[in-house]
């Protein structure tokens, strides 16, 4: 009786160890289980990230460099902007320069403009001319009474005419004293460079250029 | 009887010991996988950012190169446009000089002739 008591405790002992045995296993493989889940979901997660600040460091590396080019753009463009106006400008003060000194050079050509443009001027006047206050270049400066007597003639006898020294033309006043006109070679000379500099920036810098042009 | 009451005791001593060990090797796992994953986050992420380093730094290299080719071609294009302005201006400065001087060519060439 004892002896087949103790046999079935043996039975129960192994049996209860399998259990545990059992049991300890499912706790080990559900916590490598729950382990490899874990690794798999930050691989996962961080992988995601990783992609994120890939991307985002495309996207900011290419709008850092589209900046730079445009910089670069905007620059170059200003740049040749610069150039081509001051080649304009180059060549206007140029005319300007040879202008003066043929008319310090031939009095007689000067004496032709003046002539000119006071009659424009009096065109323009629209009005009875009151004074014509002259202007004299150099090419003229020492023959005041003979320009004044020929300006005197143009006119007819019908304005007052005073003569001063700078630049070459005349302000010519109405009668009453309230409007006058301009009419200096100068004041051609600017009108002219409005009017031509179109053709001047496209005859000087080609008007082409692709990226530049402008 | 006793005996038995002694072995049941002793086995239930062993099984609570095997659930214990095996809890406490279950703890020890899902540390070592803490650990390795965040190592592995770790390591993905900081080949993220010198990935990205990289990919920045090419991408701006590349556009400075761009912007330096840019301004070297307008440059080059500005003293070509120099040269070229200086022999086109010769007509434009005898135009200027007719129109301001209400002269004719052949008199407007006279006054640019040599001057320029």
């Amino acid at each position: 009786m004892q002896r087949l008591l103790l046999g079935d405790v043996s039975k129960i002992k192994e049996a209860a160890l399998e259990e545990a045995r059992r049991k300890a296993e499912a706790i080990i493989s559900s916590a490598r289980k729950e382990a490899e889940e874990i690794i798999n979901k930050v691989r996962v997660e961080a992988g995601r990230e990783a992609k994120e600040i890939i991307a985002k460091a495309e996207r900011d590396g290419i709008e850092e460099a589209r900046r730079i080019e445009s910089r670069a753009l905007r620059e170059a463009k200003l740049m040749l902007s610069k150039v081509k106006a001051e080649l304009v400008e180059g060549a206007f003060s140029r005319a300007w320069n040879l202008i003066v000194s043929s008319l310090k050079k031939d009095p007689e050509l000067s004496l032709r403009i003046l002539e000119d443009l006071i009659v424009q001027g009096v065109k323009e006047l629209e009005e009875d001319v009151g004074l014509v206050e002259v202007l004299l270049n150099e090419g003229l400066a020492g023959r005041r009474g003979e320009v004044k007597k020929k300006i005197n003639e143009l006119l007819g006898g019908r304005a007052e005419v005073k003569v001063s020294e700078r630049g070459l033309g005349a302000i010519i006043y109405a009668s009453d004293g309230r409007v006058y006109v301009e009419a200096t070679l100068e004041g051609r000379f600017e009108r002219v460079k409005r009017e031509l500099r179109p053709l001047f920036l496209k005859g000087l810098t080609g008007g082409g250029g692709g990226l530049f042009k402008g | 009887m006793s005996g038995v009451l002694k072995e049941l005791k002793e086995v239930d001593e062993i099984i609570k010991k095997m659930t214990k060990d095996a809890e406490e090797e279950a703890r020890r796992v899902l540390e070592v996988a803490r650990r390795r994953a965040e190592d592995e986050r770790r390591r993905l992420l900081e080949g993220a950012e010198e990935e990205a380093k990289r990919i920045r730094e090419a991408l701006v290299t590349e556009a400075e190169k761009k912007a330096k080719e840019i301004l070297e071609e307008a440059r080059r294009k500005a003293e070509e446009l120099r040269r070229e302005a200086y022999r086109r201006q010769v007509d434009l400065v005898k135009l200027m000089v007719m129109r301001t001087l209400g002269v004719g060519e052949e008199d407007a060439e006279a006054i640019v002739r040599g001057r320029l």
